[in-house]
């Protein structure tokens, strides 16, 4: 285990019954926690009930806790299964969520303006969100799950490979193909001047 | 170098911004103005990439998680700052049994007591209600553990020093069946 992995030290010390402990890993990982399940499903309820269940779960393993790895990396093996298993009960439903967005707003656009006709035209902070956020929903779910893991959490390849159940090698290969996609979809609006 | 292997390298590159490039990348940036415009093309969707809308929890996460906590079947909330007995709850369970049994066996001796306004049949049925909630309840308990359990993560390629205690699943088990007995 890393020496200073202070996480991995509050769920031990959490382990033996210190629950201030678990509070203070709470508090630290929930926003996190529930903006990572918020990049597989897109809405921000149901970011939330699957965010509770990773602290649920996460709060009943802890006697067979072992800090075999970061403690990050094992919250977030926990956070990846939750929100696979979610997406997976999902299949069938639109692709596209008409959710109000993480303000209350309304709905986003479902068709971000094309800055080939207007290049001059810079696009608005939360038209660039819809763009990404469409682009990184459309990733097959390996491609994108290494994404997110990789991108947004910065965990290692072995790390990623743990938690997907794969090889560093397949990891790198979900990467590569995931980017290319990213920057097929992306590219037309970095051209446009984003 | 060739630009597909030049493109490759680049994409590593943005994962980790201001690190140095390797010496033969940079030579072959250096003469080939693609791969050049593609570093450039790769540095702005990597950085577009960290445009992907955050939320904000709402003010009461913490609350409804302990609240879910509570209400879960396992049911387990301490308040901060307390320091219970590690596996508590295969403690407490059997320290209930024996109170009943204790109290249940007393019965067997003792007539049972008066209570106003009501028939000796109400104690009995208050003693079956809470036998058949310890009973559930440790059902619960049994199944909560497993369930989390089998769900693990990666759990089947683990070595078996990872199996669970056995000690207490047994006692658990004894205490149902002496639970089962006395509440026929």
């Amino acid at each position: 285990m890393d020496p200073v992995d202070a996480d991995a030290s509050l769920m031990l010390s959490f382990r033996d019954g210190n629950e201030a402990a678990f509070e203070q890993l709470l508090d630290k990982y929930h926003r996190i926690i529930v903006n990572f399940t918020y990049k597989f499903v897109n809405n921000r309820a149901e970011a939330e009930e699957l965010a509770q269940e990773v602290f649920l779960k996460v709060y009943r393993s802890r006697e067979r806790y072992e800090p075999r790895a970061r403690f990050a990396a094992w919250i977030f093996k926990i956070a990846t299964n939750v929100s696979l298993k979610a997406l997976r009960h999902r299949r069938g439903a639109p692709p596209v969520s008409l959710d109000a967005g993480p303000e209350g707003k309304t709905a986003w656009r479902l068709d971000p303006p094309d800055l080939r006709a207007n290049p001059e035209r810079s696009l608005a902070k939360e038209e660039v969100g819809v763009i990404v956020r469409r682009a990184v929903g459309s990733l097959p779910v390996r491609e994108k799950t290494a994404l997110l893991l990789r991108r947004y959490e910065d965990l290692s390849y072995r790390e990623i490979a743990g938690i997907m159940g794969c090889s560093e090698a397949a990891v790198k290969t979900y990467l590569h193909r995931g980017k290319g996609r990213l920057r097929r979809l992306l590219l037309p609006h970095v051209k446009g001047g984003v | 170098m060739r630009c597909a292997e030049a493109t490759e390298i680049l994409w590593s590159a943005a994962e980790e911004p201001g690190a140095e490039l390797p010496p033969r990348l940079s030579v072959h940036l250096a003469s080939c103005a693609a791969c050049r415009a593609t570093a450039e093309e790769i540095a702005q969707v990597w950085r577009l990439l960290g445009d992907f809308p955050e939320v904000e929890p709402g003010p009461d996460f913490k609350a409804e998680f302990y609240r879910r906590l509570r209400a879960s079947p396992a049911g387990e909330v301490r308040p901060p700052g307390r320091q219970p007995v590690p596996g508590w709850h295969w403690l407490a369970a059997a320290a209930t049994a024996l109170v009943i049994l204790v109290i249940a066996g007393s019965r067997l001796t003792l007539p049972p007591p008066e209570i106003a306004g009501s028939a000796t049949g109400w104690q009995d049925r208050w003693d079956d209600g809470f036998l058949e909630e310890l009973e559930r309840t440790l059902v619960n308990l049994d199944a909560e553990y497993l369930s989390a359990y089998d769900s693990w993560p990666g759990l089947a390629a683990e070595s078996p020093a990872t199996e669970p205690k056995s000690s207490a699943p047994a006692r658990e088990s004894q205490s149902k069946g002496e639970i089962r007995n006395e509440g026929a």
